[in-house]
C-alpha cells in the first residue's frame, strides 16, 4: 500500500514544470489579445493577461511597469536605471482598449486595507467634465450628477 | 414633389387617393448653406459631433518668434541689453584729482629692485575709492532718491562704530551697531556752510501704517557747522539701531550727508517707530533749494539677538519672516498624460500638500508614540526582502529620508 | 495705537538673495565647450592691456562692479611699471580690498587653471587676492526643497525622452 506521501510526490513529479518558452510579444497566442466570450457563463471573460500586467486605480486610470526593465540593464545608463524602475501611466485610448477587455467587475471600485495605492485612487483639481458625450460619469462620483462649475467648486477631488 | 410630377410618373392604376408626403431633398440645401464638405466621410480628423455642417475650423498658427532684419546679426548680449539713459547728477561737481607727483631717480631704481623681487607693496590707504557702480549695484540712489539718479562722493565721511569702518556695502553684524557711532566729516567751506547727516535703513519699513511708503530713519542730525565735531549740531531724530527683523535677509543702511549754506529746520518726528518713516526722495524734494547731496556711505546688516532685545525694550514683539519661495514649476496636469509617466511620482504633483502633511501626520501616530518620535536607527532592516517583494515605487518611499521621507521623523508635532 | 508689522516685508535689496544663498548660478548653454566659464555670480578677472593691468569683478546681471586699473594714477604714481608683474600683483591687492568693502567675499576666477599656471602675472594676481582674503569659490545654493518651503511636498523627477521626443527635436 502506497503512503499518502509517497502519492502525492509521485503526483508532484508527473506535474513537474513544463518547459515554457519566454512569453515576448511575438509569443502570446491570438485568442489572448481579443475579447474572449465564454459559452458556458454567457458573457466575456476578462483578459487573464490584462490582470496580471496592469493594475488599474480607482479613477479610471490604468498603470504598468515598464516593459523590458531587466533587458540588457548593464549596458544603459544611469536614467534609465532610475526612469525604468517607474510604474507608467497609460495614454486615454489604452486605458479605454483595457476597460473594454474588462468585465464591470474589474471596473468597480474596489477598497482594500492597508492598500498602497490609497492615495493615488482619487484626482485633484482635475477640470475636464465628468461626462462624457452620453452622460456616463466618467471619473467615479456617484449618485449627484451637478453642473461642472459647482462641482469643482465644492468638489475638487474625484 | 408636384401633384403634376406625380402624375407624370405614376399610372393612374397605381396613384395612392392623397398626394404622398415626399421629403423634399435637403442635401443640396444643407451644402449651399455650410459648404461642399458638410457631407464628406471625415476619414483623417475626428468629427466633430457638436455641429452637424461643419464650417472650417478657424485655423490656429503658433505665435511665430519674429526676427527683426535689422537686429539679425546681433549678439544675444547685444540683443538683450536695455537702452541706457544718461543719470542725472542732482550733487557737486566731481573733485579734481591731485596732480601727480613726479618721480625721482633714486625713487624709480628703489621701486625696480622691489618690483624685480616681488616686494612691492603699495601703501593702499593713499588710494581714492569713489565708484559709484558698486552704489549702482546695490541700487542705493534709486531706492534713496528715485531711479537715474547719482552724486558724487565730494566730501570725505568716515563712519565708525568702533573698530568697524563704513566703507560701501560691507557687513556688520547688528550687535555692532547698537550705540552711536563715531562721525567725522571734512571740512571744505572754511568754516562756512553746514552739514546734515541721515542715517537711513532702505530696507526696514516694515509697518503696516506706512505700507510701501518711505524708508526708515534711524538717525538724522542738522545744521552741524563747517569743521565742526557732530556734537554742534542738532539731534533732530535720536539714534536707534538698525532693526532688521529675523527672516527678512540683509538690510542696506545707508549715510547720507547733505550741504547746505544756511541753517534748515526739517521738522522730522521721530518719537515712535511709524513716525520715523519717511520718504526720503520726497523729504529731499520739499528741501531741494537748500539740501545738495556731498557724501553717502553704506553698510549691510541682518538680525541677531541684538534686534530682538531692542525691540523688546520698545515694548514690541519681534516679528518672525520666513522666505516665501515662487511656487516650483510643473507641467499643467492631465487627465490621461499623453507620454509615460511614473504615476506615483505624477499624482503627486498635483496633490494639495497640506493634505499630504495630514496623511504623513496619520501615519506616524498610527506608527509610532507621540513621545518616540525617533527616526529609526535602520532605515529598512527588511532592505532585501523589501527589494524583492514590494514595487519599486513603494520600496523608494520607504527608503526615502529627503524631503517628504524626512518630514516623516522630524515635523513638529502639533 | 500699537505698532502693527506687515504681513509680508519685501526686502528691497537686490542683493539679498545672493547673500542668503538662495540665488542659483547660471549653468551656462548646453553644448558650450566649457559652460562652467558662465557658471558664476561674481567672477574677478585680470585683463591685461597693451599698456595697464585691469582688475575687475563682473557681476553675472551688471557686469563690472568694481575694477582696479594701473591708469588710476594714485596706484600708477606708487608702482615702477604699469605692466609688469608686480603690477598685476598689487592690482590683486587692490581690487580684493574693495571687493570685501562692498560686502563681496565670493567670487570665481575668471580664468581657467591652466591659463593662471601660464601666466605668471595671473599666477600672482590670483594668489593675492587670496592673501587678502577673497575666497575664490563660490558656495553652493540653497535649493528650493521641503526643508525650506513645506507646502513642496512633491518631488522632481526624471524622464526618459522616448523616440516620438527625440524626433520631435530634429
Amino acid at each position: 500500500m502506497l503512503t499518502k506521501a509517497v502519492m502525492t510526490s509521485l503526483c508532484a513529479t508527473r506535474q513537474a514544470p513544463v518547459n515554457v518558452a519566454a512569453r515576448g510579444i511575438a509569443n502570446i497566442p491570438a485568442h489572448e489579445y481579443h475579447i474572449r466570450f465564454d459559452q458556458r457563463v454567457g458573457r466575456k471573460r476578462p483578459a487573464q493577461d490584462v490582470l496580471d500586467r496592469f493594475k488599474r486605480l480607482n479613477n479610471g486610470m490604468w498603470i504598468h511597469a515598464h516593459p523590458g526593465r531587466h533587458k540588457l540593464k548593464y549596458m544603459k545608463d544611469e536614467t534609465w536605471q532610475k526612469t525604468s524602475l517607474y510604474y507608467e501611466t497609460c495614454t486615454k485610448e489604452q486605458c479605454e482598449i483595457l476597460d473594454k477587455l474588462m468585465t464591470p467587475y474589474w471596473l468597480r471600485q474596489k477598497h482594500y486595507p492597508n492598500d498602497p495605492y490609497s492615495a493615488y485612487h482619487v484626482r485633484h483639481n482635475i477640470n475636464s467634465p465628468r461626462v462624457d458625450d452620453r452622460g456616463n460619469f466618467v471619473r467615479e462620483r456617484k449618485k449627484i450628477l451637478m453642473d461642472d462649475i459647482t462641482s469643482q467648486r465644492f468638489f475638487p477631488d474625484c | 414633389m408636384s401633384a403634376a410630377q406625380y402624375a407624370r410618373l405614376v399610372p393612374k392604376k397605381y396613384r395612392s387617393r392623397t398626394l404622398p408626403k415626399i421629403d423634399r431633398p435637403w442635401r443640396p440645401r444643407v451644402i449651399a448653406w455650410a459648404g461642399p464638405a458638410a457631407f464628406y466621410p471625415n476619414r483623417f480628423y475626428e468629427i466633430d459631433k457638436w455641429y452637424k455642417a461643419r464650417i472650417d475650423k478657424p485655423e490656429k498658427l503658433p505665435e511665430m518668434h519674429i526676427i527683426d532684419p535689422a537686429d539679425h546679426m546681433k549678439s544675444l548680449n547685444e540683443l538683450m541689453k536695455k537702452p541706457e539713459i544718461e543719470p542725472i547728477n542732482i550733487g557737486f561737481k566731481k573733485r579734481e584729482e591731485k596732480v601727480k607727483a613726479e618721480k625721482s631717480e633714486q625713487d624709480r631704481a628703489e621701486l625696480e629692485r622691489k618690483s624685480r623681487h616681488m616686494q612691492l607693496r603699495i601703501d593702499i590707504d593713499l588710494l581714492s575709492v569713489e565708484n559709484l557702480s558698486v552704489y549702482r549695484h546695490f541700487q542705493v540712489f534709486d531706492h534713496l532718491f528715485g531711479d537715474n539718479v547719482f552724486f558724487e562722493n565730494v566730501q570725505r565721511l568716515e563712519v565708525n562704530y568702533s573698530d568697524n569702518v563704513i566703507h560701501n556695502g560691507n557687513i556688520l553684524t547688528a550687535s555692532s551697531t547698537v550705540t552711536r557711532p563715531e562721525v567725522t566729516i571734512e571740512s571744505v567751506g572754511n568754516g562756512k556752510g553746514f552739514n546734515t547727516l541721515f542715517m537711513v535703513n532702505l530696507d526696514g519699513n516694515g509697518f503696516e501704517e506706512k505700507k510701501n511708503n518711505g524708508e526708515m530713519v534711524q538717525w538724522v542730525v542738522s545744521n552741524i557747522p563747517d569743521g565742526e565735531s557732530i556734537e554742534k549740531g542738532t539731534e533732530v531724530i535720536d539714534y536707534l539701531q538698525p532693526l532688521p527683523f529675523y527672516g527678512t535677509g540683509y538690510h542696506r543702511v545707508a549715510f547720507v550727508l547733505f550741504r547746505h549754506s544756511q541753517p534748515v529746520d526739517l521738522k522730522l518726528d521721530g518719537s515712535t517707530l511709524e513716525n520715523r518713516i519717511h520718504s526720503i526722495s520726497e523729504l529731499y524734494k520739499s528741501h531741494e533749494n537748500l539740501l545738495t547731496p556731498s557724501a553717502i556711505r553704506f553698510f549691510q546688516t541682518s538680525y541677531d539677538n541684538s534686534v530682538k532685545t531692542k525691540l523688546h525694550s520698545l515694548g514690541l514683539k519681534s516679528p518672525l519672516y520666513d522666505y516665501e519661495y515662487r511656487p516650483a514649476l510643473k507641467p499643467d496636469q492631465r487627465e490621461f498624460p499623453e507620454k509615460p509617466q511614473p504615476f506615483d511620482l505624477y499624482l503627486d504633483m498635483y496633490r494639495d500638500s497640506k493634505e499630504v502633511e495630514k496623511e504623513i501626520l496619520e501615519k506616524r501616530l498610527s506608527e509610532i508614540k507621540l513621545d518616540n518620535v525617533e527616526e529609526p536607527k535602520w532605515i529598512d532592516p527588511d532592505y532585501v526582502e523589501n527589494k524583492k517583494k514590494l514595487p519599486a515605487w513603494l520600496h523608494a518611499k520607504i527608503l526615502e529620508r529627503k524631503g517628504v521621507g524626512h518630514g516623516k521623523y522630524h515635523n513638529d508635532v502639533q | 495705537m500699537a505698532t502693527r508689522f506687515v504681513k509680508s516685508l519685501v526686502n528691497r535689496n537686490p542683493r539679498n538673495n545672493e547673500l542668503m544663498g538662495r540665488q542659483a548660478a547660471n549653468i551656462g548653454y548646453q553644448f558650450e565647450k566649457d559652460k562652467s566659464a558662465r557658471s558664476y555670480i561674481y567672477k574677478v578677472e585680470l585683463v591685461e592691456g597693451k599698456s595697464h593691468r585691469e582688475g575687475r569683478l563682473v557681476h553675472y546681471k551688471d557686469g563690472i562692479v568694481i575694477s582696479a586699473s594701473t591708469k588710476e594714477p594714485s596706484i600708477a604714481n606708487q608702482l615702477y611699471s604699469k605692466t609688469d608683474t608686480s603690477a598685476a600683483l598689487n592690482i590683486g591687492r587692490v581690487l580684493a580690498l574693495r571687493c570685501l568693502q562692498s560686502g563681496i567675499h565670493f567670487a570665481m576666477p575668471g580664468a581657467t587653471k591652466e591659463a593662471i599656471e601660464k601666466s605668471q602675472h595671473q599666477t600672482y594676481f590670483f594668489k593675492a587676492l587670496e592673501e587678502e582674503g577673497l575666497t575664490l569659490k563660490e558656495p553652493d545654493h540653497i535649493e528650493h526643497s521641503y526643508e525650506n518651503d513645506k507646502s513642496f511636498t512633491w518631488k522632481r523627477f526624471p524622464l526618459k525622452p522616448t523616440r516620438q521626443d527625440k524626433l520631435d527635436e530634429l
